[in-house]
């Protein structure tokens, strides 16, 4: 159970699950990029900035159970991980069966990763020809 | 304000986030006539005025602005979000919503289009119940649109319309399962080939 684990493991689980995801989701046929959004920059942002100004503060030790990647932005609640992912596709690919494909695989490596899947929202920003 | 460090309790036995949560309303009989509430009333009044102080001169801060790469970089995802547009549900699984931009809709409503010989499309507006399909739900997304073309001066305008509606329905529906339940299309120019 995530709740029994302590905060570093969690944390560290989450940014290896993240760094895995990236890496597996940009090995798909038909995905182009995972594309970033100001949401994912700007709570990047806040991420490395709280760390590097207050580290050991109450705000730097709880902005983990929020990890972001360009395009993707993994959130801890509810003992839950939910996922949300901003893709872009090949118009040679059906682009609802690829984001259905990768809500599937994200769901499999969240579970391999001994954590409980929540909700994980694709959208699709751009279908381009290569 | 006297407390106690393990619980965050003041002396008189109340715990410091309760006394907090409910700091914007009137003091309570109770600390209308205690002193460590009156103290801890105080104290936090004075705590917040000099935060607010701190965030007000971090936002002048020069040495606290972001650099220019920093802002060039968030500009730029920023415009690209802006010209995304608004997002239409196609999907919702039982692990999720899968939603579509509007922009990547009509640049593949622009290139089904534009697959057909003499035609050239420009704008398209969409319209879209952004309600949006129930989980599983079979009941794909139905979508209105107007499409802008200029079609080449060689072509039969009716019968090159009717192939424009149909290209355009197969590839949005075979890509995203959207169906174009209206396609208005406004001929606005002629090219010479």
């Amino acid at each position: 159970m995530m709740s029994d684990q302590p905060l570093v493991d969690q944390v560290a689980d989450l940014d290896a699950l993240a760094d895995s995801l990236t890496s597996e989701l940009m090995e798909q046929p038909g995905l182009l990029r995972l594309e970033p959004t100001v949401k994912s920059m700007i709570r990047k942002f806040k991420v490395s900035l709280v760390a590097s100004t207050q580290p050991g503060s109450r705000a730097a030790a709880s902005a983990p159970s929020t990890v972001t990647r360009d395009g993707l932005v993994l959130t801890v609640a509810d003992d839950r991980v939910h996922v949300s992912a901003d893709i872009a596709t090949d118009v040679e690919h059906r682009a609802l069966g690829l984001a259905e494909q990768l809500q599937a695989l994200i769901a499999r490596r969240i579970q391999d990763s001994g954590l409980a899947p929540g909700e994980i929202d694709i959208t699709i920003l751009a279908i381009e020809g290569q | 304000m006297a407390m106690n460090n393990d619980h965050s309790r003041l002396g008189c036995g109340r715990e410091l986030d309760e006394f907090w949560a409910s700091i914007d309303e009137p003091p309570t009989a109770h600390e209308q006539s205690c002193a460590d509430c009156q103290s801890a009333r105080n104290s936090l009044y004075h705590l917040a005025a000099v935060t607010e102080s701190m965030r007000e001169r971090d936002k002048i801060d020069p040495e606290l602005q972001p650099g220019s790469r920093v802002k060039e970089a968030i500009m730029l995802v920023a415009r690209a979000e802006i010209r995304r547009g608004k997002k239409t549900p196609l999907k919702r699984t039982s692990l999720g919503a899968i939603e579509i931009s509007e922009q990547a809709l009509v640049a593949l409503i622009r290139f089904a289009a534009s697959t057909l010989p003499g035609v050239r499309a420009r704008r398209c507006e969409i319209h879209a119940d952004n309600r949006g399909p129930a989980l599983d739900s079979p009941t794909p997304t139905e979508v209105r649109i107007a499409l802008t073309v200029a079609l080449s001066s060689t072509v039969k305008i009716p019968e090159t319309l009717a192939l424009v509606r149909e290209r355009v329905g197969t590839v949005v529906e075979a890509q995203t399962s959207i169906i174009m339940k209206q396609i208005d299309i406004v001929v606005e120019d002629l090219y010479d080939v």
